[in-house]
C-alpha cells in the first residue's frame, strides 16, 4: 500500500514536471499575449495585432469602423500593431521585419504601430503609399496623433495616424482636388473648359484664307544665289536665377529604405 | 448686235444660228450651248466685234486709263430681247439683263486698250459655287443662320474680274541678323547662350504672271487669298466667254498695281532669302536692296463668284476662285449664339463635377 502510494505520487510528480517542462519550452514573452485578427472591410484587409493589450474589443470595433470610409476605395492591408518588445531593434525595422512576414506577397500595406518598448509611435509605408504619402504627410499623421499618445489614449492614436493617411490614399488626384485643395476648384475647372471652348470655336471660325504668297510665282529653276555668307558677330548670356531649384522643390520628399528582407519600405516615427 | 444711241458703246448678244435662243456659257460642257435646241458653239463661231470696234471717245478712255479717282458713272442700255433698261456702270464690259435674264456683252467696253489679252473661262458654275460656299460657312457654329439661307446664295454672281499679270526680274541683296540659342545648368540658374551671326544674301529671281487685280471695287487682299489660278487653261480673249456672266474692265491706276505687284515681289524674294538660312531660332531682316527689271504685264479676265450679304448694317463679301473652287470671305460671328454655347458649357460642366464630388 506504501509502495502503491509512492508510485502514484511519484507518476503526478512527474507528469507534473512533465508538464512544466513543455509550458516552459515555450518562452513567455509579450508578443505572445494580446490578440491578433483580420477582416476584410471593403476593398482593403484590416489587420489588427494588439500584442501589447493595449485596446478593449470595443476600441478595436471603433478603429475598424472608422477606417470602413476609406476601405472602399484604397486597396492596401493596413496593420494596427501595438507590442511590447521588439528584441532590441528600431520600431523602423521591427515593423519592416513584422511586415515582411506578414505579407510576404504584396506590396500595398501600411501599418500604424505603437511600440511600447521603445516607446515610439510609427507608420511604416509600403508599395504606392510610399509615394502617395510623403515625409511632410507622414509628419502630419504623426502630429495630430502625439497629443493622443502622450495622455495614454492608444485607440485615439490609432484612429489619428490611420485617418489622415487613408484619407490620402483613398483619393485620386482628381477628386482631391474637388474636394479640399481649392475652394473654387469647381469654378476654375468650369472656367477653364469654358476658355478652351471659346478658343476652338473662335480659332475654327476665324480661319479665313491667307493671301498666296508671292514665294510661289518664282519656280527654283528661275532663282538663283549668287553670294550667301553668314559671319559669326558676338556671344551674349542671360541667367534665369533659380530655374532648377524652383523645379526640385515641388511635391515632398519620403524617407525610403530597404528591410532586412531587400524590399521597399517608407515612414517616419515619433517618440513619446 | 445694238448700237446704244446714249453713249455710242457697242453691244452684242449670242444667239443660237439654229433657234435663235440666247446661248450662254456651259461651264461643264466648256463651250456657248443652246439651252433650247442643245447646239454648241465655240467663240470663234462669232465675229469678235472687239477686234474691229474703234476705239469708243479716246478722251474718255486715256482718262479711264490713268484716272485714280473710281469710276462712279453709271451708263443706260437698251436690251435687244425685251427692251428693258438695263442700269449698269460705265466699267460694264458683260452683265445679264434683269428682266429677260437676257445675257449681254457691251463689246465696246473690251476695245482698243481696254481689250484683254486673254482669259480663263468659268471651270465651277453657280451650284458649284453655292455648294462650295456652303462648305466653308459650315465649319463654324457661330455664322448667323442668314449667311446659310439658299435665298441668300442665290444671289451668288459670277464675275470676270480685270487682273493684270506681271512678270518681274528682280535682283536682290538681303542682310539679317541670326541667333542660335542653347541652354546650359550653372547651379540652380538656367544660362541661355545667344551666338550672333550677320547673313548676307544675294540673288536673282524671275517672277512670272504675278496676278494684281485691276478692279477698284474688288478688295486685293481677298483676290490674293483666292489665288492660285492655272494659267495653263488661259484662252485667247473672246467676249463669248462672258456670255451669262459679268465683266468689268480695268478701272484702277495702272501704276498703283505695277506698284503692287513689286511689293508681292519683293516680298517673296524676302522670304526666299529667309529660307535660305536654317538652324537659327530668329532671323531678323536688316536691310534690304532691290533692284527690278524687265517689268511686264498681260491684261487678263479671271473668273470669280462673288456674293455680297448686308448683316447688321455691315456688308460682307464672299469670292470663290471659278477655276479652282477656293473660297475667301470673313464670317462674322453671331454674339447670341457665342454667349449662349459658353454659358451652356460652364453650367454644364459645373453641373457634372458637382455630382461627381457627391458620388466621390
Amino acid at each position: 500500500m506504501k509502495k502503491q502510494l509512492l508510485a502514484g505520487i511519484s507518476a503526478v510528480a512527474l507528469l507534473f514536471v512533465l508538464l512544466l517542462s513543455a509550458v516552459s519550452a515555450f518562452p513567455v514573452t509579450a508578443e505572445a499575449k494580446g490578440k491578433t485578427y483580420q477582416q476584410e472591410v471593403g476593398k482593403s484587409t484590416v489587420y489588427i495585432h494588439d500584442l501589447a493589450d493595449l485596446l478593449t474589443d470595443a476600441e478595436e470595433k471603433e478603429i475598424l469602423n472608422s477606417v470602413n470610409k476609406y476601405c472602399e476605395k484604397a486597396q492596401y492591408n493596413i496593420l494596427f500593431l501595438t507590442t511590447n518588445y521588439t528584441s532590441g531593434k528600431s520600431t523602423m525595422v521591427y515593423s519592416d521585419d513584422y511586415m515582411d512576414k506578414l505579407f510576404p506577397d504584396t506590396d500595398e500595406n501600411i501599418a500604424f504601430v505603437i511600440d511600447m518598448d521603445n516607446r515610439e509611435i510609427y507608420i511604416n509605408t509600403m508599395g504606392s503609399a510610399v509615394d502617395i504619402l510623403s515625409d511632410k504627410d507622414i509628419d502630419k499623421a504623426l502630429d495630430r496623433a502625439f497629443s493622443k499618445i502622450t495622455v495614454g489614449n492608444y485607440r485615439a492614436t490609432m484612429q489619428e495616424m490611420s485617418d489622415y493617411c487613408l484619407d490620402k490614399l483613398s483619393q485620386t488626384f482628381f477628386s482631391k482636388f474637388l474636394k479640399g485643395t481649392y475652394k473654387f476648384s469647381h469654378i476654375i475647372i468650369s472656367g477653364a473648359i469654358t476658355a478652351v471652348a471659346a478658343v476652338v470655336l473662335l480659332a475654327r471660325h476665324s480661319k479665313a484664307n491667307k493671301p498666296h504668297p508671292a514665294v510661289n510665282y518664282v519656280p527654283q529653276e528661275n532663282y538663283n544665289v549668287k553670294n550667301k555668307e553668314e559671319n559669326y558677330v558676338r556671344t551674349y548670356e542671360t541667367v534665369q536665377r533659380g530655374y532648377y531649384s524652383k523645379k526640385s522643390s515641388s511635391g515632398g520628399s519620403s524617407s525610403r529604405h530597404t528591410s532586412s528582407s531587400g524590399r521597399s519600405h517608407s515612414g517616419g516615427g515619433r517618440r513619446f | 448686235m445694238l448700237c446704244n444711241c446714249t453713249t455710242g458703246d457697242i453691244m452684242q448678244n449670242y444667239n443660237c444660228k439654229n433657234c435663235g435662243a440666247v446661248l450662254y456659257w456651259d461651264v461643264d460642257e466648256g463651250c456657248l450651248k443652246c439651252e433650247f435646241c442643245g447646239m454648241k458653239y465655240q467663240p470663234s463661231d462669232f465675229e469678235d466685234y472687239t477686234d474691229t470696234t474703234e476705239e469708243v471717245k479716246n478722251e474718255e478712255v486715256e482718262q479711264q486709263y490713268t484716272n485714280t479717282e473710281p469710276q462712279e458713272d453709271m451708263a443706260v442700255y437698251e436690251c435687244k430681247n425685251c427692251g428693258g433698261e438695263i442700269v449698269t456702270l460705265k466699267t460694264t464690259m458683260a452683265t445679264i439683263c434683269p428682266y429677260c435674264g437676257e445675257a449681254v456683252s457691251i463689246t465696246s467696253k473690251s476695245a482698243g486698250v481696254f481689250r484683254p489679252e486673254l482669259c480663263i473661262p468659268f471651270k465651277k458654275d453657280k451650284a458649284d459655287a453655292m455648294r462650295l460656299y456652303k462648305k466653308y460657312v459650315k465649319r463654324s457654329f457661330l455664322t448667323p443662320k442668314k449667311f446659310k439661307l439658299e435665298n441668300t446664295l442665290e444671289k451668288c454672281q459670277g464675275l470676270f474680274a480685270p487682273f493684270y499679270l506681271h512678270t518681274i526680274d528682280d535682283r536682290a541683296k538681303h542682310r539679317f541678323e541670326g541667333e542660335k540659342t542653347g541652354y546650359k545648368r550653372r547651379g540652380d540658374d538656367r544660362v541661355t547662350t545667344h551666338r550672333v551671326f550677320e547673313l548676307i544674301l544675294e540673288a536673282d529671281g524671275k517672277f512670272e504672271r504675278v496676278p494684281t487685280d485691276g478692279s477698284v471695287r474688288i478688295d486685293d487682299a481677298m483676290m490674293e487669298a483666292i489665288e492660285p489660278f492655272d494659267y495653263s487653261e488661259c484662252k485667247a480673249y473672246n467676249p463669248a466667254y462672258m456670255a451669262g456672266f459679268a465683266a468689268e474692265q480695268t478701272d484702277d491706276d495702272k501704276k498703283s498695281l505695277d506698284a503692287r505687284a513689286v511689293a508681292r515681289v519683293e516680298d517673296g524674294m524676302r522670304t526666299k532669302a529667309q529660307q535660305a538660312f536654317s538652324g537659327y531660332s530668329t532671323v531678323t531682316l536688316k536691310n534690304e536692296i532691290n533692284a527690278i527689271d524687265n517689268h511686264t504685264s498681260e491684261y487678263v479676265m479671271m473668273p470669280v463668284w462673288l456674293l455680297n450679304i448686308n448683316h447688321n448694317g455691315k456688308k460682307y463679301t464672299y469670292a470663290i476662285n471659278g477655276q479652282s473652287g477656293k473660297v475667301t470671305g470673313k464670317l462674322p460671328i453671331d454674339k447670341v449664339k457665342l454667349a449662349s454655347i459658353l454659358a451652356g458649357t460652364f453650367v454644364g460642366v459645373d453641373l457634372i463635377l458637382s455630382l461627381i464630388t457627391a458620388l466621390l
